[in-house]
């Protein structure tokens, strides 16, 4: 089988396509080169984009943004008062809470 | 002192592009001439259709156009402009995926007489050389967009693995294992008819 295709592919080969191009083909494509530019002149053939640099862009920008909100976030944390250590009351509040006994009565404070 | 070539009687590609981005749009109907003819050649592998081979013509071309200023003259203007056409060439075949089931009963009296020839001994069958073309053809209809651009490139064309690559942008290894799937692909529909044409 594989002699078969090798046989299909030398047959193949020794036929190759016509290059041969129907009269006016260049015309007609520019007269669409010309359609073309005449609707897209503006952005037509401007510069590449170069992927890199746009990518660069984007992530100094990113890196700088999440710096800016780092040291905000820093110097608010600075400017507040360090609490006074009363963090008993608070845990107080929490356990008596929870310790509290359960009303039976359907919610209703006698 | 100019960067730009100086002109001369028959203008390079690299000048006539110049001249293109500079705003002589009329002069792209010179690089059109030059390579029209290549790009005919390489379209009527995929496409059978005259009127499908000029789409694919035009549209090269026409990207071409638009991405010009994507070429930087590092590398000869055809070898870019051929690795466009492959692309749209790729395209094509995957916008235009046929079925992939071929039979016998579709094969032509010639081409079953061709396929029988080749069982015998000596193996010849020289009077019937349009119908192995347009057996070829049938079998490559039938492969996968990826077999058939890379057994073209490969065995019809007899490119490099190399030179597939840059045409393709695909990686080595990559294009190997296509190559390998696509001769088995091959391998089996031929078989097929093969075994088909008995029945």
């Amino acid at each position: 089988m594989n002699d078969l295709r090798t046989k299909l592919m030398e047959a193949a080969r020794s036929h190759s396509p016509s290059d041969a191009v129907p009269i006016g083909f260049e015309k007609q494509v520019m007269a669409q080169v010309l359609a073309l530019k005449s609707t897209r002149q503006p952005g037509l053939l401007r510069a590449p984009v170069d992927a890199w640099a746009l990518w660069t862009r984007t992530f100094l920008r990113a890196t700088w943004s999440g710096l800016g909100v780092v040291m905000i976030l820093s110097l608010g944390s600075l400017a507040v008062p360090p609490s006074d250590g009363d963090d008993s009351d608070y845990q107080g509040l929490m356990v008596d809470s929870i310790a509290m006994p359960i009303d039976e009565t359907g919610g209703e404070i006698l | 002192m100019s960067l730009l070539p100086e002109p001369s009687a028959v203008p390079s590609d690299l000048e006539l592009v110049h001249a293109v981005r500079s705003g002589e749009t009329e002069r792209f109907e010179e690089l059109i001439c030059r390579y029209q003819a290549r790009l005919f050649v390489m379209a009527r592998r995929y496409a059978r259709r005259e009127d499908e081979v000029e789409d694919i013509v035009q549209e090269i071309l026409l990207k071409a156009y638009t991405r010009l200023e994507t070429w930087r003259g590092d590398a000869p203007f055809e070898h870019w402009l051929m690795r466009l056409g492959t692309r749209i060439c790729y395209d094509f075949l995957r916008q235009h995926q046929r079925s992939r089931e071929i039979t016998s009963t579709e094969l032509s009296g010639d081409e079953v007489d061709w396929m029988e020839c080749q069982a015998l001994p000596d193996g010849r069958a020289d009077g019937k050389a349009d119908a192995a073309r347009t057996l070829v053809a049938r079998v490559l209809d039938r492969l996968s967009p990826a077999s058939r651009l890379v057994i073209t490139l490969l065995e019809l064309e007899d490119k490099s693995v190399k030179e597939v690559a840059a045409l393709t942008g695909w990686s080595v290894p990559v294009i190997k294992v296509r190559a390998f799937r696509a001769r088995l692909e091959m391998k089996r529909l031929i078989e097929r008819l093969d075994r088909e044409k008995y029945l």
